[in-house]
C-alpha cells in the first residue's frame, strides 16, 4: 500500500509512468531457514525506504530461493514527488542588524538552504519570532535515488549468523556472488558486497548453468522459470504439496502431514521434483516415531501412512532439479535411509537388553547441572515431589508418578538419545517405549513419554495423571535448580531454558485447569536442594523464585488476552488458602494471587469480564479512595469492627451491606465462583458511596474515626480476596 | 582402457583429484605424518590458514577417529578413514563451481544426481576452529564438508580460507556402486579389505580395549607440558606437534570410555589453549619473518609495515586482527 501523500499527481506531468523494479540478490546456498525471514526484512525494508525517498507505487512482491533474494515492486512511479520543506532559521532578532542588515547568521542560513534572501518569512512561535524559507525540493527521477537504497536495503538485512569472505569487514549469511537491478529495462548501477549490479542472473545451478539476462523487470519471474528456477515460494510450495500427495496416493496412503518439514524442503530448492522410495517393511518394527524422526531430522524425507495411519514403508523427498537421473536420486536416498534404519534398529535392540529398573543405579554418573549433582540425585527428588504433588493434585497417580519419576531420565543412558543425536528429540518418548517393554505398568509407561511435555508453545500436554504429576515436577525441579546454581535467565538470554520450563507449569495448570499454590510447591522444590547444602542463600533464593514465577503468571495472563491492569488486580490480591476441612471457613491464610495461577486466571477473566458493567467505574474509584485513606493512614487500626459506635445511618447502612456481601460470597469463595462474587461485591457501590458522602472519616473524635477505618479495612479487605482494584486503570479516572 | 578412471578405485580417484587440484595452482602435499582426526589438523591447514600470506594446498589425509572403530565388522564405520583436503586461500568467487567441476574430474555428472549444499556451521572445539558453509549433499549422502574458514585456534582469520573436505571412502563407495566399505577397490584388484581390514580388527581392539589408560592420561600430560616448553621457545612447528599429539590422545582416552561428561569439556578445553598458543606463535613467526609466502608487492604494502613503523606502533594490522 503506498503511503498517503506520496502519490504521483497524474496532472504534473500528464500521464504518471508506471514501472517496476527489480533486485534480486545472487548469493551461494542459505540455509533455508533465513529465506522467509530474509525475504519479510526486504519487504518491510523497502516499503520504509520508498516511503521516506517519496516514491509511490501500487505493490511490493518478494521472492526467493537458497540462491537468490528477490524483490519486485509494481506500479512504481518514475519521479519522487515533489516536497516542501519548511526551514527554520534564526531569530528574527539575531537575523537583522540595527541597522536592518542581514546578519551572518542569516546569510549563512540563507545559503545553506539555497534561498533567496527576498523569500525569508517572519513566523511567529511560542518561543518568539522566527525567520523561515520554504524550500522547495524538486523530486528526481527514481532511477538516479534507487541504487543508494538497494544497496542499503541489502547490506541492512540481519541473519542469525553471518560470514565474512571478502578482505574487507562485509558480512552475510553466505557470500554473495552477483546482484541483479533492473527499472523496468534500465539497470541500476547498486553497489554493494564488491560487485555492481547487472541485468545478468544466473539459472539453475546444474541445470542451466551460467548467466541468464533479465530484458525487462517485468519479465523476472518468467524468464527465471525458462532457466529451470521456481522464484516464488508460493508456487515451488503448490508444487511440492501436488507432488508429495501424488506419489502417496499412488502408494495407497498419505502423507504425514508436516507443514514445517514442508517449507524446509521448500526453501532447499530451487526447482523441485518430488520422487518417492521404500524401505524394508521389517524396520515398521521400530517405534513409529524412531522412523518419522529417521526419515525427517536428517534426510528431510515425508513418511507415509495408511487410512488407518499405519506408517507404509516408503517416503517421499524432494530433489532439488528435474526427472533426470532420478533412478540414481532414489538409490542414493534409499541406501542412506537404510544405513540410518540400521543404526536406529541397532540402538533399540541393544537398548531393549536394559530395562529402565537397571539403570537407575547408572545415573549417578551422569551430570546434571553443572554443580548440582547426577541425574539418580535428580530421580530421587522428582519421586519425592511427584508424590508431593499426588498429594494435592491427583492422588491415585502417586504410586505410577512415582516409579516413573525413578525411571524416567534413564534413557539418557540408552544408544537411541545417547549415541544418535537425530534422536535426541525423541528423549521421554523413548524411555516410555523401554518401560512398556520392560514390563512396566502402562500409566508408568506414558507418564515417563510424556514428562518433557510441553516443550514449548504450541507442544502438546501431558494428558495422563500421573504424566502430568511428572511434567510438574521436573519442570519445578528444574526451575529451583537454576535458581540454586545461580543460572537464572536474564533479558533475552535463557541459555538454561528456566523460562521454558516455567511456561511449561503454566500451561498446565492453566489449561487443564488444576489448582496448585506455587509458593508452596517451589519451597518443596527447593527443600532436598538446602537440605544438602546449608551455605545457599536460602532467603535471597525463595525470593528470586517469587519473583521469577510472579512474572511468568503475569505473562502467561497477558498471553491470554488480559490488559495488564487487571493482571495486576488479580496478582496482587490477597486470597484465602484454606487448609484441612475445605468446608471450614476458619482456617484460612493470606497468600499473594499470583501463587495460584489458575484461581489468577479466572478472577482476572471475571474481572474483563465486568469492565463494561455500570457499577464497575464508580466502585474502582471508590475503591481506590478507599484505599488512599487507609494508605494514608497512620492510627493503629483497631483489629474489630464496634458495632455499638456505628452512629450514622449511612455506617450502618454500609457494615449492613459489608455483612450482606460477605454472607452472599462466604460460600462461593471455596468454589471459586468468581463471576456471582464480583457481583455480590459490586453491590456494595451505593452502600460505599452514601458513605464517603455523609460523613468524614478523619472524624475529629479519634474512636469514631478509628472505628470508620476499621470498617473501610474490613469492606477493602473483602475485595482483595479476589482483587486489588486500586491496580484497575478507569477512564474516569482522569478527573479525581 | 582409459590411463585414470576414478569409478575403477580409489587410488585413481585420488590421482583425479590430484590433477585437478594441482593444475588450479595447489601445492600438492602428502598426509602429515602423525595421527590425527581430520585433515584440518595437518598444519597446511591449521597454521597456513592463520595470517595474511596466500595459501592453495591439496593432500590426502588419514584420518583416525577411534570410536568409530567397529572392528571392521559395519560397512560404514571404521576407525580410519580418508580425507581429500584442500585449502584455499583467499577462498575464490568461484570455489563453488571448482568445486563442483572437481566432482565432474571424478566422474559425477551433477545433472545425473541432485546435489545440494546443505548448511553447516562446521567447528572443531579442540582447534578452536570454526567457519560457515555446508555439508554436500549427493543423492542424500554426505560426500564434502565445505567450509568458510572464519577462525582458527581461537583466532579471527584476516584472509578466509574455503575448506574443502571429501569423504573418499564415500564418494568411493558411490562411483563404485558398493554398499560395504570391505568391498571397495582401493587399486585393480586389490579391496579395502585387503589393505585395511587387519588394521581395523586391531586398532578397534587396541581403541576400546587394550590401550593403557594410565600411560595414555600420563602421555596426555607430558605433551602438554612439552607443547608448552616448545611454544614458549617459539619452535612452532614442534610445539604444534605436541598439540596434535594431545588431541589424538584425547580420542584415545575418549573411546576407551575413561573421560567421563564433566571431564570432556575440561579436556577439550587444554587442548584448545594448546592450539591457540601454538596460532598465536605461528603468526608472530611469519610476522617476524615477513610474510614469505607473501609475493604480491601491492598485498605486501598492506601488511608489512615499514621497520621504523612497526617498532614504535606494533599496533599493526595483523597483530590487530589476530586479537592481540
Amino acid at each position: 500500500m503506498p503511503a498517503p501523500g506520496h502519490r504521483a499527481d497524474p496532472g504534473r506531468e500528464g500521464t504518471p509512468v508506471s514501472r517496476t523494479l527489480l533486485f534480486e540478490i545472487g548469493v551461494e546456498e542459505l540455509p533455508s531457514s533465513y529465506i522467509p525471514p530474509a525475504l519479510e526484512q526486504l519487504e518491510r525494508g523497502a516499503r520504509a525506504g520508498l516511503g521516506d525517498l517519496r516514491l509511490a507505487f501500487e505493490r511490493i512482491e518478494t521472492a526467493g530461493t537458497p540462491r537468490r533474494l528477490a524483490l519486485l515492486v509494481h506500479g512504481l512511479v518514475e519521479r519522487q514527488t515533489d516536497h516542501d520543506e519548511e526551514a527554520m532559521g534564526p531569530a528574527v532578532r539575531a537575523a537583522w542588524d540595527a541597522e536592518g542588515k542581514p546578519t551572518k547568521a542569516l546569510l549563512g542560513f540563507c545559503q545553506g538552504k539555497g534561498a533567496d534572501l527576498a523569500s525569508v518569512r517572519k513566523v511567529a512561535t511560542p518561543k518568539g519570532e522566527y525567520v523561515a524559507v520554504t524550500v522547495h525540493h524538486a523530486g528526481k527521477p527514481a532511477a538516479e535515488v534507487l541504487p543508494a537504497l538497494l544497496a542499503s536495503l541489502a547490506t541492512g538485512l540481519s541473519f542469525p549468523k553471518t560470514m565474512r569472505w571478502l578482505a574487507d569487514d562485509t558480512r552475510f549469511a553466505r557470500p554473495v556472488r552477483w546482484l541483479t537491478a533492473l527499472l523496468d529495462q534500465q539497470v541500476l548501477p547498486v553497489r554493494a558486497f564488491g560487485l555492481e549490479a547487472g541485468r545478468e542472473s544466473r539459472g539453475h545451478r546444474f541445470l542451466v548453468p551460467g548467466g541468464v539476462m533479465i530484458q525487462t523487470a517485468q519479465y523476472y519471474l518468467g524468464t527465471l522459470r525458462g532457466a529451470l528456477v521456481s522464484v516464488s515460494p508460493r508456487t515451488r510450495c503448490e508444487t511440492i504439496l501436488t507432488q508429495i500427495e501424488t506419489l502417496a496416493t499412488e502408494r495407497g496412503g498419505r502423507v504425514v502431514p508436516d507443514e514445517e518439514l514442508v517449507e524446509i524442503n521448500n526453501f532447499m530448492v530451487e526447482w523441485p521434483t518430488a520422487f518417492a522410495g521404500h524401505f524394508d517393511p521389517q524396520y515398521l518394527d521400530l517405534p513409529r516415531e524412531v522412523i518419522v524422526t529417521a526419515l525427517r531430522e536428517h534426510q528431510r524425507f515425508f513418511a507415509v501412512e495408511d487410512a488407518r495411519g499405519h506408517l507404509l514403508p516408503a517416503f517421499i523427498a524432494v530433489r532439488n532439479g528435474d526427472a533426470r537421473g532420478i533412478a540414481n536420486v532414489v538409490k542414493g536416498n534409499q541406501d542412506v535411509l537404510i544405513a540410518r534404519l540400521e543404526d536406529a534398529k541397532f540402538y533399540w535392540e541393544t537398548d531393549l537388553k536394559h530395562p529402565p529398573a537397571d539403570r537407575v543405579e547408572q545415573l549417578a554418573g551422569v551430570v546434571w547441572m553443572e554443580g548440582l549433582g547426577s541425574l539418580r540425585e535428580k530421580a530421587g527428588r522428582l519421586s519425592a515431589l511427584a508424590a508431593w504433588l499426588a498429594q494435592r493434585l491427583a492422588p491415585g497417580a502417586a504410586a505410577a508418578a512415582e516409579r516413573a519419576a525413578l525411571l524416567c531420565k534413564t534413557d539418557l543412558l540408552s544408544e537411541m538419545i545417547g549415541s544418535g543425536k537425530e534422536y535426541a528429540s525423541l528423549e521421554g518418548v523413548m524411555g516410555g517405549h523401554y518401560a512398556r517393554r520392560a514390563g512396566e505398568p502402562e500409566a508408568v509407561a506414558a507418564a515417563i513419554a510424556e514428562h518433557y511435555r510441553p516443550r514449548g508453545p504450541s507442544d502438546a500436554l501431558p494428558e495422563t495423571d500421573a504424566g502430568v504429576l511428572l511434567a510438574l515436577a521436573d519442570k519445578l525441579d528444574h526451575v529451583a535448580g537454576a535458581f540454586v546454581a545461580g543460572k537464572v535467565p536474564s533479558g533475552s538470554e535463557d541459555p538454561y531454558g528456566v523460562r521454558r520450563a516455567g511456561n511449561g507449569v503454566l500451561r498446565i495448570l492453566l489449561e487443564q485447569e488444576r489448582h496448585l499454590d506455587l509458593r508452596d510447591a517451589t519451597m518443596e522444590a527447593t527443600r532436598p536442594f538446602f537440605a544438602a547444602d546449608p551455605e545457599l542463600k536460602q532467603a535471597e533464593i525463595v525470593k528470586q523464585l517469587g519473583e521469577f514465577w510472579r512474572g511468568r503468571v503475569e505473562a502467561a495472563l497477558e498471553d491470554r488476552g488480559l490488559r495488564y491492569d487487571e493482571c495486576e488486580a488479580a496478582l496482587e490480591a490477597r486470597i484465602a488458602v484454606f487448609h484441612g476441612d475445605p468446608t471450614s471457613t476458619a482456617v484460612a491464610t493470606r497468600r499473594p494471587g499470583w501463587v495460584a495461577p489458575h484461581d489468577a486466571l479466572r478472577r482476572a477473566q471475571v474481572l474483563s469480564g465486568f469492565r463494561t458493567d455500570a457499577r464497575f467505574e464508580p466502585l474502582v474509584i471508590l475503591f481506590k479512595r478507599v484505599a488512599n485513606i487507609l494508605a494514608k493512614a497512620t492510627e493503629t487500626i483497631p483489629p474489630a469492627l464496634d458495632r455499638a459506635r456505628l452512629a450514622e445511618k449511612v455506617e450502618r447502612e454500609l457494615a449492613a451491606a459489608l455483612d450482606q456481601a460477605r454472607q452472599r460470597t462466604g460460600p462461593l469463595w471455596q468454589k471459586r465462583a468468581y463471576d456471582e462474587i464480583l457481583p455480590a461485591l459490586l453491590s456494595m457501590e451505593e452502600a460505599i458511596h452514601a458513605f464517603f458522602d455523609g460523613v468524614m472519616v478523619n472524624a475529629e473524635d479519634m474512636p469514631t474515626r478509628l472505628n470508620r477505618l476499621r470498617l473501610l479495612t474490613e469492606v477493602r479487605e473483602l475485595f482483595v480476596r479476589g482483587w486489588d482494584l486500586s491496580k484497575v486503570v478507569v477512564e474516569g479516572e482522569r478527573g479525581q | 582402457m582409459p590411463a585414470l578412471e576414478p569409478r575403477r578405485s580409489l587410488q585413481e580417484m585420488m590421482l583425479a583429484l590430484e590433477t585437478y587440484w594441482a593444475e588450479r595452482g595447489c601445492v600438492i602435499q602428502q598426509p602429515y605424518p602423525s595421527e590425527v582426526g581430520a585433515g584440518t589438523f595437518n598444519p597446511a591447514t591449521f597454521l597456513r590458514s592463520l595470517g595474511p600470506e596466500p595459501w592453495r594446498v591439496g593432500y590426502v589425509e588419514p584420518s583416525r577417529r577411534p570410536k568409530d572403530g567397529r572392528y571392521g565388522e559395519n560397512p560404514n564405520r571404521f576407525q580410519q578413514f580418508y580425507q581429500y583436503q584442500v585449502l584455499l586461500k583467499p577462498a575464490p568467487s568461484d570455489v563453488v563451481e571448482q568445486y563442483f567441476d572437481s566432482l565432474r574430474a571424478l566422474g559425477i555428472e551433477p545433472r545425473e544426481h541432485d546435489l545440494r549444499l546443505v548448511e553447516d556451521d562446521w567447528e572443531s572445539p579442540t582447534l578452536g576452529a570454526s567457519g560457515l558453509g555446508w555439508q554436500v549433499w549427493m543423492d542424500g549422502t554426505e560426500i564434502s564438508q565445505f567450509t568458510y574458514f572464519q577462525q582458527c585456534g581461537g583466532l579471527e582469520l584476516p584472509v578466509v580460507s574455503a575448506e574443502l573436505t571429501y569423504g573418499l571412502d564415500r564418494i568411493g563407495m558411490m562411483l563404485q556402486g558398493t554398499d560395504r566399505v570391505q568391498d571397495l577397490m582401493w587399486a585393480p584388484g586389490i579391496t579395502w579389505a585387503d589393505l585395511w581390514l587387519q588394521n581395523e580388527k586391531e586398532y578397534s581392539r587396541y581403541n576400546f580395549e587394550e590401550a593403557d589408560v594410565p600411560g595414555l592420561f600420563e602421555m596426555f600430560r607430558q605433551w602438554e607440558k612439552e607443547a608448552l616448553r616448545l611454544l614458549d621457545l617459539g619452535l612452532v612447528n614442534p610445539g604444534y606437534d605436541c598439540v596434535i599429539k594431545c588431541s589424538h590422545l584425547f580420542n584415545l582416552l575418549d573411546a576407551r570410555g575413561a573421560i567421563s561428561v564433566s571431564e570432556r569439556v575440561g579436556y577439550i578445553a587444554r587442548v584448545r589453549k594448546l592450539a591457540r598458543k601454538a596460532a598465536l606463535a605461528y603468526v608472530k613467526q611469519r610476522e617476524a619473518l615477513g610474510y614469505p609466502l607473501l609475493k604480491d608487492e601491492t598485498e605486501r604494502a598492506k601488511w608489512v609495515k615499514p621497520a621504523e613503523d612497526s617498532e614504535g606502533g606494533k599496533a599493526t594490522r595483523a597483530a590487530r586482527r589476530a586479537g592481540a
